[in-house]
């Protein structure tokens, strides 16, 4: 017979065997040995691993998600550090000429930006080759080869690029800069970007109607900060000479209203989001969707583009312009109203950038380019459904709390348009041929990490 | 509910690994969300920890 003593040990012993290998394994599991680790996720079928898309008001959820406005967002756990993630996604797009998938990096709020879906990338019916991952798709004759593809993208100045970054300059043939400045009427509320092509020299003269701090960030084609200034006066100057040729971007802060831009340059497009101030409006856009939204009932008027008119009526409401063609004219009786594109907008008719290099959203068949290269490859069709992959390096991923953060842009989805995801994969990848106690050591790091 | 002496501290012994087990799994918790929550239910765990308290005040020695 065993003794109290033995007892009491053998129970203690047995107990905290069978809870610690439970820890163990729990861990083994997190680590992940095998590298890959795979969730699914949809409308119907919860994960804890995966948030529901949110915010709630922009998503009706039935068996599926129905994306009614843009941006959505979702978070995935990630339970060891990976290095690449992929997203398999089952979608409906009847909406959206294209749909952004992004995974959020940096500290702000910035987002590595993938193609899920673009209509004119579908339809076109170039030869094409897929390249190191890249779609290249050629317009020339009698090129279907790889290696003659190669050749050709070596030698063509016509390449149009799609989230590659593109080794060629930016060139518009026989452009010279206006001999004295020329102002333009813009009349703008508040913060917006613009893109401006500049040959040696930049020179842009703002003014502000009110009396708060204006930000004015400078930034080159590879998109590097080069001048940031801060002025509370109305009038500012921003000039830089000896400047490489290229498209440089120019964002603005400020809660005043920028009357106008008297400028050199010539081509001065205007990106995503701009308010725009009480009165007339003409602007040019090659979007293919814009979104307008009026404020208040000064901003309720008739709207017209391209021979149509379209009615703002209610305030608040988001009305859309769809399937828009490469240029739009758009004419603004009262203004008072906040536009919203995937495009660009010019406030001069004569000088609107084809496209931005490395960005291209637009190409038919009619395009002027011999090569198409773009990070994206055609859905599969499965039904009413298509499926498509996009996948992010995790080296720049902000992780918070162990989780990834995605955005989903769908401009033109709408309660009675939305966007459907049908399902959602998420695919970890390690890199593989790591030994257990590096995965191990990284593993504590990454916890550690998330614990600091 | 009337048990041996030696039943009883059988009894107390698994009542306390699973007690310190709750604690230690919290904190695992805790320091890493989602290690234990994903696989296993912290919830049940805790429910099993009350109704094992209360079934003890219940017993007594023989």
């Amino acid at each position: 017979m065993l003794s109290d003593k033995k007892i009491k040990f053998i129970v203690r012993i047995a107990g905290i065997v069978i809870f610690l290998t439970i820890l163990i394994c729990l861990i083994l599991i997190d680590i992940n040995l095998s590298g890959r680790q795979s969730i699914y996720v949809s409308a119907e079928d919860n994960n804890s691993k995966v948030s529901q898309i949110f915010p709630v008001s922009r998503t009706i959820v039935n068996d599926n998600w129905n994306i009614i406005d843009e941006p959505v967002y979702f978070t995935t756990r990630m339970s060891a550090p990976y290095d690449n993630v992929e997203l398999k996604i089952k979608y409906k797009n009847d909406c959206c000429q294209q749909v952004l998938i992004g995974l959020q990096t940096g500290d702000n709020w910035s987002y590595e930006e993938e193609l899920l879906d673009n209509k004119d990338f579908n339809n076109l019916a170039w030869p094409k080759t897929i390249l190191d991952n890249l779609s290249v798709w050629s317009n020339m004759e009698g090129i279907i080869g790889e290696s003659e593809i190669i050749s050709g993208l070596a030698n063509s100045d016509k390449i149009a690029s799609y989230n590659i970054p593109s080794d060629k300059d930016y060139i518009i043939e026989d452009y010279s800069d206006y001999k004295a400045q020329q102002s333009i009427n813009i009349n703008l509320i508040g913060d917006y970007s613009m893109l401006v092509y500049v040959n040696d020299r930049i020179y842009l003269d703002f003014n502000f109607i009110g009396d708060n701090i204006s930000t004015i960030k400078l930034y080159d084609n590879s998109s590097n900060l080069i001048k940031q200034d801060e002025t509370l006066d109305s009038n500012y100057i921003l000039e830089m000479n000896n400047l490489k040729t290229g498209i440089y971007k120019i964002s603005i802060s400020t809660d005043n209203i920028t009357s106008s831009i008297a400028s050199i340059n010539k081509y001065i497009n205007f990106t995503n989001q701009l308010s725009l101030n009480g009165g007339k409006h003409s602007l040019l856009s090659n979007a293919s969707t814009i979104r307008i939204k009026s404020l208040d009932y000064s901003g309720l008027q008739n709207i017209i583009y391209a021979d149509n008119d379209l009615a703002i009526d209610t305030i608040n409401n988001k009305y859309y312009l769809r399937d828009l063609s490469d240029r739009t004219y758009l004419d603004i009786p009262s203004g008072n109203i906040q536009i919203y594109s995937d495009g660009l907008f010019s406030f001069n008719d004569d000088y609107l950038l084809d496209f931005i290099p490395g960005s291209i959203k637009r190409i038919t068949d009619e395009s002027d380019y011999e090569y198409l290269i773009a990070k994206y490859h055609k859905p599969i069709i499965d039904g009413d459904y298509s499926i498509n992959t996009v996948s992010f390096d995790l080296a720049s991923a902000t992780i918070s709390d162990n989780k990834l953060r995605f955005i989903i842009g769908a401009l033109g989805s709408s309660i009675d348009n939305p966007f459907i995801i049908e399902s959602i994969e998420i695919l970890y990848e390690k890199k593989s041929g790591l030994s257990f106690w590096t995965e191990f050591i990284d593993y504590l790091k990454y916890c550690w990490r998330n614990i600091r | 509910m009337r048990l041996t002496k030696r039943q009883l501290m059988i009894f107390d012994e698994i009542f306390a690994i699973i007690s310190i087990t709750w604690i230690i799994y919290m904190i695992a918790e805790y320091l890493k969300v989602g290690l234990i929550s994903n696989y296993y239910d912290l919830n049940i765990h805790f429910i099993i920890l009350i109704i094992l308290f209360i079934f003890r005040i219940m017993l007594k020695e023989d």
